[in-house]
């Protein structure tokens, strides 16, 4: 199984995926851009997935996660190898995508679903994707780490910087919301 | 069926749709892009590095082309006088050809070449 889905799916790693995780940021460290090039690939999806979803518009939130790839690339030194590199560079995407989005005030939403999605129905995928960025930033963003990639509350929390009492208010609210809007 | 099981109901629906909603895929040149970035980033450190290097050459040879041929100009010249005029050239040089950290080294550098130079100079005394 990929890493990634690993890593996604509950934060568990086999032996072999986690000697994988762990060297690759320590390479990248010591300047191997062929280990960074890796780790750029295995969390691409991730960090693109909530930049699209912050933002909204396909052209920012590639440019959102180039941005969050280089920056992270830039603080290489400052990342604590013994932790685990997603959650470091999605923090970093998080606040690019704010920063982003504090400047433009506003949500622009595309016409079609992106490819991806396992929706069967495209206009159901839009209504939930409608709904979604009807919802405040920092409802959004728990209900894509959480909800939609799957992450515990606890790594969500880490990401959002905020604490995880919070995060869960934010995710009751964000059901509500939801369920307000897509069924009411 | 009361209000609140319809609601968990359809809260549950909503959480398998988003489950299942996924990450879009990114776009295929990303990971080329960022890597040509971070060689453009790696290129532009490695730039001002040697652009650091090249001034303090040039500083250097500046400075030991000056002492024999005006010996004059480094007696007219206190110390402090002398401290602050390769201080102010420094600063100069390092703010428009430099920035950030490349001027802050090139600064150093040049602190430490005068320091050595004032040193080299009182032992010759």
């Amino acid at each position: 199984m990929h890493v990634a889905a690993l890593t996604l799916r509950g934060g568990w790693l086999s032996g072999a995926a986690r000697e994988e995780a762990v060297d690759e940021p320590r390479a990248a460290q010591r300047g191997d851009r062929g280990a960074y090039a890796a780790l750029v690939r295995r969390h691409q999806r991730a960090v693109h997935g909530l930049c699209y979803r912050l933002l909204g518009a396909s052209d920012e939130a590639r440019d959102a996660a180039q941005e969050a790839f280089v920056r992270a690339w830039e603080r290489l030194g400052t990342f604590d190898a013994s932790q685990q590199f997603g959650p470091w560079v999605m923090r970093i995407a998080h606040n690019v995508a704010i920063d982003r989005l504090r400047r433009r005030g506003r949500v622009v939403l595309q016409d079609e679903p992106q490819a991806g999605s396992a929706e069967t129905d495209p206009a159901g995928a839009l209504d939930l994707e409608r709904a979604i960025a009807a919802l405040p930033p920092s409802w959004r963003a728990a209900v894509i780490l959480v909800y939609v990639q799957g992450r515990p509350v606890r790594e969500a929390a880490g990401i959002l910087e905020a604490p995880e009492g919070t995060v869960l208010t934010w995710l009751h609210r964000a059901r509500h919301a939801l369920r307000e809007r897509l069924e009411p | 069926m009361t209000r609140r099981e319809r609601d968990e109901r359809a809260e549950q629906r909503i959480l398998a749709r988003l489950a299942n909603l996924g990450d879009p895929e990114p776009p295929s040149d990303l990971v080329d892009e960022v890597m040509r970035e971070v060689a453009l980033r790696h290129l532009g450190s490695a730039r001002e590095i040697a652009l650091i290097l090249a001034a303090s050459a040039v500083a250097l040879a500046a400075i030991a082309t000056a002492i024999p041929v005006a010996p004059a100009l480094a007696d007219w010249l206190s110390t402090f006088g002398r401290i602050a005029l390769l201080a102010k050239v420094g600063t100069t040089i390092a703010g428009t050809l430099l920035s950030g950290w490349a001027a802050a080294a090139f600064g150093l550098l040049l602190l430490g070449f005068t320091v050595t130079l004032l040193g080299l100079k009182g032992v010759a005394r």
